[in-house]
């Protein structure tokens, strides 16, 4: 939890443009609302891993959305089947799940389905949401919460390891 | 530009010279523009770091900054690292990552394409002789995974009583795979066939891995293979397996130590004893006899250290039985508890648990892949589960409050491939051929029915034939779900093995079907022939088949709807008559005789009565005749006296009619009878 909370600090102040953290952070929402351990989502997360963008932002914000999973998960799977079911999309659906690897990927699941519509939706709104707050962070708030930081650090050894973590995953180390 | 180059070397050649200036990254040594230091600029949140930058790349007049190093080496230090997190910070692939991923995945294929078919072979050739026990040839297999298809040369199977005999013989065994389908998760396999062949001498003795297993076992100690219907064979280690035989030896060996030499010393101190008897019952010697008595004390002396030195012996075997004892009782106890923790191992491997089934993948890994892995196996499932066994429960109850695993399926019209289908297929073993095509499911998505073909003929120990074919149909507006013929000629029957018994060849057919509109019923119609008859069936005393019946001919319907069967037989055409006819002539006349014999036992003593009056009859018959013999000649002889007579009664007279006389006279003699 220690790392999960620092990697999300350290992103909004890391070595880089706000508007790529604010893209990775989106991202990493995305992948949080795709269901994990699918095709679809290696398909997604394994590039992700290869190209230079703020993993920190990706994991830290994959990792907090996913804490709340059981909350949106019912929500992202009614959406699914509604789509699924709906007449207008019987047939193109059918032809694009006949196409060759498409199976694999079980868009039939509305749960799977849902997500990713879902994670396609929320990928610019949060793109500009978080744009706006990393920028509101760096410009308000990221000294501030440095300094306080360092300050109790010297006094509490929790806060010194976050303090410690927040600056060890700088730069998108992690 | 000149005047910029100039300055940029000066500036490196400045910084070579420090040799402990730290460097930074290629790209900030280069003039930046202006619009790219303003993207680095806002690559920083600290306002200080923003300072930093801003003094060490000063604008130079063509408007393009310049990295100028500080003169305080630890500032210039500081910008070093923070230009390098820009730099680490900055956008493309993650090159290294890339090639780890490239290398993650070219290797295997490499690996493949190399050595795939020697180590698929191998391990092939593994799994046959752990599952059969005996010794397994792989020969030419070629797995090309571009095509899609696997060879198999040979695949055999040792004999396991005859070193120089394959019992078990599968060549040319090819399947092509088609590729496409597995993207759809679905499986064609366009063509697979194969030729199977038992008994079949081998060039090279049969080496049984049960040799190298138990070789094996021996030089590695322990251990004893626990396999049960149950559960998959598995290596438990058991320490009483070890101890108990070891104790047993060990106190064995002591029992021997012991007892060795325990006999003679026994025998030595039964013969002091006697000595003493003998001596204490010696007579005295005399009063003066003073050689006698000194005689009498050595030898009692002598006797009395030969009983203590003996009592001693004793003594300490007793000490050294009693010791054995204790020690063997303990071994007892000890051996049991062994024994005990085995049973409770046993059962513990008997039921299925996280724990059981992580030591099987252990062993598992440990078998294929060496003692490295199944040690980083163990570490990695240590980790995994640091706080112990993780119930089925919690993993429920886990699974309950974390994210769904799944949704509802929607269905779709999707043109896929069958889920699993064998476009070409032809298995032949032992005169027997299996052809089929389009073998599988799905039979809609693969748009044709599944059509089998069987047919055995020649096959060794069997003399008939048969050949049949069946369609499966399970598209949706097919009429029949299963159509089949079927054909069988030359089959040899009998109902027993005995010469009498009755037998004979069966030749049939038939034709089934499962109609779509009632799949539960199954109907099957056909015909069969039973001819060359053996044996006879006995009616009474009637033999109604025998060898020279005529063919039997009988035509079925069996109908099974819901479990329930009905079957309905009937004469073919012309087997009536046929038999009839042979009835007629082989069971008739027969039946004649019979009867005429039983009319004959039934009426003889009436026909010997009849007989027997016939004869009293005849008897009878012939004195009758005797007297009217007697009776005409005395006629004769009355008839001739008369006439004489009449002659001499007359005096030569001549009386006229004297036949009427006669006649009357005649007459007059036949009343007096």
């Amino acid at each position: 939890m220690v790392l999960l909370f620092a990697k999300l600090l350290s992103a909004l102040t890391a070595y880089g443009r706000p508007g790529r953290i604010a893209f990775a952070m989106a991202l990493g929402l995305m992948l949080a609302l795709i269901p994990g351990g699918t095709l679809l989502w290696i398909i997604l997360f394994v590039p992700l891993m290869l190209v230079r963008i703020n993993q920190a932002a990706l994991l830290g914000t994959m990792g907090v959305f996913r804490l709340l999973a059981p909350l949106y998960d019912p929500f992202s799977e009614s959406l699914g089947y509604r789509l699924l079911t709906l007449d207008a999309l019987y047939r193109p659906m059918g032809r694009f799940l006949s196409v060759p690897f498409i199976g694999w990927l079980r868009l039939d699941d509305s749960f799977v389905f849902g997500g990713l519509v879902l994670g396609l939706i929320a990928l610019p709104v949060a793109f500009f949401v978080f744009r706006l707050l990393v920028g509101l962070y760096r410009r308000f708030l990221a000294g501030k919460i440095k300094a306080v930081f360092h300050r109790i650090g010297a006094k509490v050894p929790l806060i010194g390891r976050l303090a410690k973590a927040v600056t060890a995953v700088r730069g998108g180390a992690l | 530009m000149k005047k910029v180059k100039k300055e940029a070397e000066a500036g490196r050649s400045k910084a070579s010279s420090a040799e402990k200036t730290p460097k930074i990254p290629g790209a900030f040594r280069k003039p930046l523009k202006k619009r790219r230091f303003g993207k680095l600029i806002k690559m920083l949140t600290d306002s200080g770091e923003i300072k930093i930058l801003e003094a060490a790349f000063p604008e130079g007049a063509d408007g393009r900054r310049r990295y100028k190093a500080p003169a305080e080496k630890k500032k210039a230090k500081e910008i070093a690292v923070i230009l390098k997190k820009v730099r680490k910070a900055r956008s493309g692939p993650r090159t290294v990552r890339l090639i780890f991923v490239v290398i993650l995945i070219g290797v295997p294929v490499i690996f493949s394409a190399l050595f795939l078919d020697r180590t698929a072979s191998r391990r092939l050739e593994g799994i046959l002789e752990k599952q059969t026990g005996t010794d397994a040839t792989v020969a030419g297999l070629d797995i090309s995974i571009p095509k899609g298809s696997i060879r198999i040369g040979k695949l055999a199977l040792a004999s396991q009583s005859d070193p120089m005999i394959d019992e078990w013989v599968l060549e040319n065994l090819a399947a092509d795979i088609r590729l496409t389908s597995l993207s759809f998760r679905r499986v064609i396999i366009d063509e697979v066939s194969a030729e199977f062949a038992m008994k079949v001498p081998r060039e090279t003795s049969a080496v049984y891995p049960g040799k190298r297993a138990k070789e094996s076992e021996e030089k590695k100690g322990g251990g004893l293979s626990f396999d049960t219907d149950l559960l998959p064979s598995v290596n438990l280690q058991f320490d009483s397996a070890d101890l108990v035989p070891s104790m047993r030896e060990d106190l064995e060996a002591e029992y021997k130590d012991l007892i060795d030499g325990l006999d003679d010393d026994i025998d030595e101190a039964r013969e002091v004893g006697e000595r003493a008897a003998e001596l204490l019952g010696r007579s005295l010697p005399g009063k003066n006899d003073l050689a006698g008595w000194t005689a009498l004390v050595t030898d009692g002396k002598d006797l009395a250290e030969d009983l203590k030195s003996q009592s001693e012996i004793i003594e300490e075997y007793r000490t050294r039985i009693s010791r054995a004892a204790e020690t063997a009782k303990e071994a007892s106890e000890e051996a049991r508890r062994a024994v005990e923790k085995d049973l409770a191992k046993i059962e513990d491997a008997v039921s299925f648990d996280r724990n059981t089934l992580n030591e099987w993948l252990g062993s598992a890994i440990g078998s294929y892949l060496g003692p490295k892995a199944e040690v980083i196996f163990n570490k990695i499932n240590a980790l995994r589960s640091p706080s112990g066994e993780e119930t089925r429960e919690s993993r429920t109850k886990r699974s309950e409050k974390g994210r769904m695993k799944s949704g509802r399926i929607v269905s779709f019209p999707v043109r896929l491939p069958p889920r699993f289908s064998i476009g070409r297929m032809h298995f032949s073993a032992l005169g027997a051929e299996l052809n089929g095509t389009n073998v599988g499911i799905d039979h809609d998505l693969a748009g044709a029915p599944s059509v089998l073909n069987l047919e055995i003929s020649g096959m060794s120990g069997v003399e008939g034939s048969l050949a049949a074919d069946l369609t499966v149909d399970g598209r949706s507006g097919a009429d029949r779900i299963i159509d089949g013929k079927a054909a069988s000629s030359g089959w040899a029957w009998s109902t027993g093995s005995g010469e009498d018994d009755l037998g004979g060849n069966l030749e049939a057919t038939a034709d089934f079907f499962v109609n779509a509109e009632n799949p539960d019923l199954f109907a099957a119609s056909g015909k069969a022939v039973i001819s060359n008859w053996s044996g006879r069936l006995s009616g009474g005393t009637v033999d109604i088949v025998s060898a020279d019946s005529p063919p039997l001919a009988v035509e079925y319907e069996l109908t099974i709807e819901q479990g329930v069967p009905l079957l309905k037989l009937s004469l073919a055409e012309g087997m009536f008559e046929s038999w009839s006819k042979a009835l007629a002539e082989s069971i008739l006349p027969l039946g004649a005789e019979q009867a005429k014999a039983a009319l004959l036992d039934a009426v003889g003593d009436d026909l010997d009565g009849l007989d027997e009056v016939l004869g009293n009859l005849n008897a009878e018959s012939a004195d009758l005749n005797d007297l009217g013999n007697l009776l005409d000649s005395q006629e004769r002889k009355l008839e001739e006296n008369l006439q004489d007579w009449t002659n001499k009664a007359a005096g030569g007279m001549n009386i006229p009619g004297t036949e009427d006389i006669a006649e009357k006279a005649a007459k007059g003699l036949k009343s007096l009878f």
